[in-house]
C-alpha cells in the first residue's frame, strides 16, 4: 500500500514542482487570468494595475485582524487579511466600492478610486451586543472560495461562551467540542485529530511549539484566555509552512494588546485568578500586553498552623507578554513570550516541577506592497524536575527538551488572483533524555543519559492561485531535512529492524560535536482546490502528506509531564502520513440569520506508527529503541457540522464519525488493533442565547462512543497473587461517555461614566451528575485497612461528577 | 470569613473529585478463558526441598482459587546429570522426595507433563548476595499528616556488588511466617546504587510487627529476566484505575509452550533480627 502511495506522492510532488518552477505556466496562466477579467468586469481599463495594501484593525484596540475579507463590491476581486492582519490586493484603475469585514464587526463600506499604488487602513468596530441583529446582513464570507477545508478558526469571544470546568475556560479543551477533534479522556486538555495521537499535534504559541501544554496532569492547558486572540486548528490540507506533526497544527495566537488605550481584564475563580494589562508603548505605534494566572490553592495550605502543611505546595501559574512596534510603513517588531509552571511540593521529602517556556521574535517587512515577508526567531523549552528527600541525602531527575528556530516566510501577492508563498525554516533541536543528580551524602549514584542533538530544516513553495471565477487552487510543496548531529552516542544491534525481545547491542558508536551521523529526508506535497458552485455551495478537496521526526513516550493513560520526547534515529523511522479528505460546504441566509453547513470525509495511511512493547522501560534506558514497536496505521472518518454565528442564538452541531486502527509489529499477535484514540461516534451539541442586554445562557452536551481497552484474557496464579494477563489488544470498551455543561454569564450594569465593567459567570459541568467511566480496572477488593478481602471485582473510576463553579470578570 | 469557609468546603470536595474517589463496583462480562499451565517455582543455594506450584489459569473474575494441576510429570535436571523428581503432593503442589542444594553457576532445567504437553524452563543458579546486617526500627512516619502513625522501616549496612545489572528479592517473615501486608513481590535493581556502600538506607517499610518479633530476611540474587517478571507481576497486581496507571502488559514467562508464571533458581542470603524501639 504504502509503496503505491510513494508513487502517488512521486508523481504529485513532480508535478508540482513543474508547476512551480516553470515561470512560463504562471505567466500563461496570468493571461489567461486577465482575459477573464476583462471578461467579467465591463468597465475595466485593461491599461494599467495598481496595489492596493495595508492592515485591517479593531477600532478600539489598534489590533490588528486576521483573516478579515476585503472585497471589491460588483468585482470579483478579494483579498484576505493574513496573520499580520495584512492584505494587498492588486486590480485594474477604477472606481470601487470597497467591504470590509470580520465576524463579530460591523462590515465597513468606503468608495475608493484606484488611480494609483495605494495604502489602505481599515479599522472595526466591534459589534456590541444590542447591535448584533442588524449587521449580519453585512455580513460577508469568502469561506466558500478559499481552498482552505478542514480547518477550525475560533475567537476568544466565542470560547468564552463555551462552559468551562471549574469555570477556567480552556482553549484545548473547548476545540474539543468541534468535528474531528477529540478528547483524550475525562478533563485532558490532550486531544486526538482525525484518529491522530495525542503526540501528532502541532501546538504552536505565537509559532513556538509548546511541547507540553497541559498543567495538572493535564487537567488544564497552558493557555491563558485573558492572553489569547484566536486558535486554528487545521486537520488537513495543511499549508506547507507548517510541518512536523502528523496530524494538525493548533496555531494560536496572542493578543497584542490595545495601542490606544491602557486597559486591564481579569478574574477571580475558585481554582485561579488572573489579570492582563495593556496599552500603547507610543500611541498608535507600538502596544504591550502582559498577562498572569496563579491558582491559589496552596496559599490557604499556608495558613495551617501546622508547619508541615506549609511546607507542601501544590499550584500552577503562567505568565504571557507580548510587544509590538510599528517602526515604519514597512516595518514591523513584534516580541512575545510565555513562561508557566506547575510546583508539586510535599515537605521536604519529594518535589516535581515542570514547565514550558517560549520566546519569539517577529520582524515584518514590506519590501513592497505585493511581497510581504516575516522573519522570526524561536526559543521553546520545557523542562520537569524530580526530587526526593531535598536534604543532603536525596536525589533529583531532570530532563527536558528544547528547539532553537529561524524561520523566513514570504509572501509575493502576484495578482489578485496569485499569491506566492515561500519560507525556509531551522530547527536545532536538544533533547535531554534525563540526568541523575545525587547530594552530597546521597547512596545514589550520578547517572546521566547523554543529551541528543537534531536539526530539522525545510523549505517551501506553495502557489494560491484562482484560474477560474469559481475554482480556487493551493498547491504547494515542502522539502524536510532532519538530521541528527553529534555530539552523539547510538548502539548499533544485531539486526536492522528494531523487533525482538532479545535483540543485542553489538556495538557503541560515539560521534563528535556537530557530526552529522544520520539524516531522513523526504517531499511534502500539499494540494487543496475549491471549486464554488454558486454563492451557497462550494465542493472542496484536499490531500496533503507530513511528516513527523519526534514521538513521544508515554507510560500512563494521560498527559504526564514525564512523557519523554524521542527523536527520529537510526532504528526509529519517520512517521509519515498521508491524507485525502473531500467535502460539501454551504451557507444559507435567511433573515438576519445565517447557517453554515459542512461535511467532509477523510482517509489517512499512516507509516511508522509508534508503540510500545509491554511493560516498557522508558525512564533511564539509553537504549530506548528496544521498547518501541512500529507499524502501519489508517484512519478515516465522517464530520458533519452546522453552525450558526449570528444573531441571538449561536453555536453549533457537530457529528463525527471516525474510525482509527494501528498494525503494529509484536503487538496483538501482529494483527490490526483499534487505537486507544478510535471512538466511533462524537456528537457536539453547543448553543448561547443571548437572553437580553445582560444575560447570556449557555449549554453544551457532548456524546462519545467509549475508549477502547484491554481487559484480562485470564488470571494466572503467582506466589499466591491472582495475576491478570492480556489477550487482544483494545478488545474491550469503556461505556459510552455523555455530559451536559450549562453556564450562565451576567454582565454587571453599565455605567455611562465608567470604564470599570464587570460579569459573574456561573457555571455547572456534568449537570445531570452522570457516572461517566474514567476507567475500568480489574482488581481485588480491599478492606477499610487496604487489606486484600480474596474478592475480584471490576471497579469503574468517574473523575468528574457535577461541578458547579463561579468566576467573576471584570475589565476596565 | 465566611467565604474562607465556604472555599474550603468546596477545596476538600475538589480534592476528593481529583482523587478519584468515586470508585463504585460493576458488572463487566470478561472475554472466557482457556485454562493454561502456571508453574511457580523456586529452587535455591541453600538445603531444602524443591517444591513447585502448579495451577491452571481461569478467569479474572472467579471468585475462587485457581484450580490446581492434577497428575502432572515434574522433573528437574542440571547441567551435572542430575535429575531430580517432584513428586504430586496434591492441591497442585510437587516436592522433591528429599532435601535438595543447589549449586551457584549450574543449569538447570524444568520440565512439566501435562495432558502429554511439555512446559519447559531453564535458568542458571545466580550466587547469593551479600548483606553485612539489616535493621527494623519503630519510627514516626515522616509524612507528617497523621501524627500518631509510626511504621517500622527496615534499614541495610552493606556494600553493594560492583558490577552493573544485580538484582535482588526480599521475602520478610515475622517469626518464621511469611509477611504479606505489601501487596506483591519486594524487589531491588542497582540501577542507581550500583558498587555504592548502602549505609543504613531506608529501603523499606513494613507494618504489622511487634516489638520482640524475630524478623528474618531471604535476600535472593535473581536474573534480569525474574526481575522484569516480576516488576510487571507488581505492576499487575496494584492497578488503581488512576491518570498514573501504566498501560497494561503480560508478564514475560520462561516457561515455554503457551506455560505461565517462572521458574527461578537463586543464591540467597539469610539474616535475622529483633525488632527494637531504637
Amino acid at each position: 500500500m504504502s509503496k503505491r502511495i510513494d508513487k502517488v506522492v512521486l508523481v504529485l510532488s513532480i508535478a508540482v514542482y513543474c508547476f512551480v518552477n516553470i515561470n512560463n505556466d504562471i505567466y500563461c496562466q496570468e493571461v489567461r487570468q486577465k482575459k477573464i477579467n476583462e471578461k467579467t468586469t465591463e468597465r475595466l481599463s485593461v491599461s494599467s494595475r495598481f496595489t492596493v495594501s495595508g492592515y485591517v484593525k479593531d477600532a478600539a484596540s489598534g489590533e490588528v485582524l486576521i483573516g478579515a475579507n476585503i472585497i471589491l463590491k460588483d468585482t470579483k476581486f478579494g483579498a484576505q487579511t493574513n496573520e499580520y492582519g495584512f492584505y494587498s490586493l492588486t486590480v485594474p484603475a477604477n472606481k470601487y466600492t470597497v467591504l470590509v469585514s470580520y465576524l463579530g464587526y460591523i462590515s465597513v463600506e468606503k468608495n475608493i478610486d484606484i488611480d494609483k499604488q495605494m495604502q489602505l487602513t481599515f479599522e472595526l468596530n466591534e459589534v456590541s451586543k444590542a447591535l448584533e441583529e442588524i449587521v449580519i446582513e453585512a455580513q460577508k464570507d469568502n469561506k466558500l472560495a478559499t481552498p482552505q477545508m478542514s480547518v477550525v478558526k475560533m475567537e476568544m469571544a466565542e470560547i468564552k461562551k463555551v462552559p468551562q470546568l471549574f469555570g477556567e475556560v480552556d482553549v484545548l479543551r473547548t476545540l474539543q467540542f468541534m468535528p474531528g477533534i477529540q478528547t483524550a479522556g475525562e478533563g485532558n486538555s490532550g486531544f486526538s485529530v482525525r484518529g491522530g495521537a495525542v503526540d501528532q499535534n502541532l501546538v504552536e504559541l505565537d509559532e513556538a511549539t509548546v511541547y507540553n501544554a497541559s498543567h495538572l496532569m493535564g487537567f488544564f492547558s497552558v493557555f491563558n484566555s485573558d492572553a489569547i486572540k484566536d486558535l486554528e486548528v487545521f486537520k488537513g490540507g495543511i499549508p506547507a509552512k507548517y510541518g512536523g506533526r502528523l496530524a494538525s497544527v493548533v496555531d494560536i495566537r496572542m493578543r497584542e494588546g490595545n495601542n490606544r488605550k491602557f486597559h486591564g481584564t481579569g478574574g477571580l475563580g475558585l481554582i485561579s485568578s488572573r489579570l492582563m494589562l495593556e496599552g500603547p508603548i507610543v500611541k498608535e505605534k507600538g502596544s504591550w500586553m502582559i498577562s498572569g494566572r496563579r491558582t491559589y490553592a496552596d496559599l490557604f495550605l499556608r495558613l495551617s498552623a501546622d508547619p508541615e502543611l506549609q511546607n507542601n505546595a501544590l499550584y500552577f501559574y503562567d505568565f504571557n507578554a507580548k510587544a509590538n512596534y510599528t517602526l515604519n510603513e514597512n516595518n514591523r517588531i513584534y516580541l512575545s513570550g510565555y513562561f508557566g509552571r506547575d510546583v508539586f511540593k510535599f515537605a521536604n521529602f519529594f518535589g516535581f516541577d515542570w514547565g514550558n517556556a517560549t520566546a519569539t521574535v517577529r520582524w515584518n517587512h514590506l519590501f513592497s506592497d505585493k511581497f510581504f515577508s516575516n522573519l522570526t526567531f524561536i526559543y521553546t523549552d520545557f523542562d520537569y524536575n524530580f526530587s526526593i528527600n531535598a536534604d543532603e541525602s536525596g536525589f533529583k531527575v531532570l530532563s527536558g527538551i528544547k528547539d532553537y528556530s529561524v524561520k523566513g516566510d514570504f509572501t509575493y501577492f502576484l495578482s489578485t488572483n496569485s499569491q506566492v508563498h515561500l519560507g525556509l525554516i531551522g530547527i536545532y533541536h536538544v533533547y535531554k533524555p534525563g540526568q541523575v543528580i545525587p547530594s552530597t551524602s546521597s547512596f545514589v549514584n550520578r547517572l546521566a543519559m547523554p543529551d541528543r542533538f537534531a536539526v530539522e530544516s525545510a523549505v517551501y513553495a506553495e502557489h494560491e492561485y484562482k484560474p477560474l471565477e469559481e475554482v480556487t487552487l493551493r498547491y504547494g510543496l515542502r522539502y524536510t531535512i532532519f538530521n541528527n548531529i553529534g555530539k552523539g552516542r547510538i548502539f548499533l544491534y544485531d539486526r536492522e529492524e528494531p523487533i525482538g525481545e532479545n535483540y543485542r547491542i553489538l556495538d557503541t558508536v560515539e560521534y563528535s560535536s556537530g557530526k552529522i551521523y544520520n539524516t531522513y529526508n523526504g517531499l511534502e506535497p500539499r494540494f487543496s482546490l475549491s471549486y464554488q458552485l454558486n454563492p451557497k455551495h462550494s465542493f472542496k478537496g484536499s490531500y496533503m502528506r507530513t511528516f513527523q521526526f519526534v514521538q513521544q513516550a508515554s507510560n500512563s493513560a494521560t498527559t504526564l509531564p514525564t512523557d519523554l520526547w524521542i527523536p527520529a534515529d537510526r532504528y526509529i523511522r519517520p512517521q509519515i502520513a498521508d491524507q485525502i479528505a473531500i467535502g460539501w460546504f454551504s451557507q444559507y441566509k435567511k433573515d438576519k440569520n445565517q447557517l453554515d453547513i459542512s461535511v467532509e470525509t477523510f482517509y489517512k495511511w499512516m507509516q511508522n506508527q509508534i508503540d510500545f512493547k509491554d511493560n516498557a522501560q522508558m525512564i533511564f534506558n539509553e537504549a530506548l529503541d528496544r521498547e518501541i514497536r512500529t507499524g502501519p496505521g489508517r484512519a478515516y472518518g465522517l464530520e458533519l457540522m452546522i453552525q450558526k454565528n449570528t444573531g441571538k442564538l449561536t453555536g453549533w452541531i457537530s457529528y463525527t464519525y471516525c474510525r482509527t486502527m494501528r498494525t503494529i509489529r509484536e503487538i496483538n499477535n501482529n494483527n490490526e488493533y483499534y487505537a486507544k484514540t478510535d471512538r466511533p461516534h462524537n456528537v457536539s451539541l453547543v448553543m448561547a442565547y443571548q437572553l437580553n442586554k445582560r444575560v447570556n445562557i449557555s449549554t453544551s452536551w457532548v456524546y462519545l462512543s467509549g475508549t477502547p481497552f484491554t481487559v484480562p484474557a485470564g488470571a494466572f496464579e503467582y506466589r499466591g497473587l491472582r495475576v491478570p494477563y492480556y489477550g487482544a489488544r483494545n478488545e474491550a470498551r469503556l461505556p459510552d461517555y455523555h455530559r451536559l455543561d450549562v453556564s450562565v454569564t451576567i454582565d454587571g450594569k453599565k455605567r455611562p461614566n465608567r470604564r470599570f465593567e464587570d460579569s459573574w459567570n456561573i457555571s455547572i459541568y456534568n449537570a445531570y451528575n452522570r457516572s461517566n467511566a474514567y476507567s475500568i480496572t480489574f482488581k481485588e477488593k480491599r478492606d477499610s485497612n487496604g487489606n486484600g478481602t480474596g474478592q475480584f471485582i471490576a471497579e469503574q473510576i468517574t473523575l468528574f461528577k457535577i461541578i458547579p463553579s463561579v468566576t467573576w470578570n471584570f475589565k476596565f | 470569613m465566611r467565604f474562607y469557609y465556604v472555599y474550603l468546603i468546596w477545596l476538600a470536595v475538589t480534592v476528593v473529585v481529583l482523587s478519584g474517589c468515586d470508585r463504585k463496583e460493576i458488572d463487566f462480562k470478561l472475554p472466557p478463558t482457556d485454562p493454561r499451565v502456571t508453574v511457580d517455582c523456586r529452587i535455591t543455594d541453600s538445603v531444602g526441598y524443591w517444591e513447585a506450584k502448579l495451577t491452571l489459569t481461569q478467569g479474572y473474575l472467579k471468585q475462587v482459587r485457581n484450580p490446581p494441576v492434577e497428575g502432572a510429570t515434574v522433573v528437574i535436571t542440571d547441567d551435572a546429570g542430575n535429575r531430580v523428581n517432584l513428586i504430586d503432593r496434591g492441591q497442585g503442589v510437587y516436592r522433591s522426595a528429599d532435601l535438595q542444594q543447589g549449586i551457584p553457576g549450574r543449569t538447570y532445567n524444568l520440565s512439566v507433563t501435562y495432558q502429554s504437553k511439555l512446559y519447559e524452563a531453564t535458568t542458571k543458579m545466580t550466587s547469593a548476595p551479600v548483606v553485612d546486617s539489616f535493621k527494623c526500627n519503630l519510627i514516626d512516619d515522616n509524612f507528617g499528616f497523621v501524627e500518631e502513625d509510626k511504621i517500622w522501616e527496615v534499614t541495610f549496612w552493606t556494600w553493594e556488588a560492583p558490577t552493573l545489572g544485580d538484582y535482588y528479592l526480599a521475602e520478610y517473615r515475622r517469626n518464621g511466617e511469611k509477611i504479606t501486608s505489601f501487596q506483591g513481590e519486594i524487589i531491588y535493581e542497582d540501577r542507581f546504587v550500583n558498587g555504592n556502600y548502602i549505609d543504613g538506607k531506608n529501603f523499606f517499610n513494613i507494618d504489622k510487627i511487634n516489638i520482640g518479633d524475630i524478623i528474618t530476611i531471604d535476600f535472593f540474587s535473581i536474573t534480569k529476566a525474574e526481575y522484569d517478571f516480576l516488576n510487571a507481576v507488581n505492576t499487575e497486581t496494584n492497578r488503581d484505575g488512576t491518570p498514573f496507571d501504566s498501560p497494561p502488559g503480560n508478564p514475560v514467562t520462561n516457561i515455554s509452550n503457551g506455560g505461565l508464571g517462572f521458574f527461578s533458581a537463586s543464591g540467597v542470603a539469610r539474616l535475622s533480627t529483633v525488632a527494637v524501639e531504637p
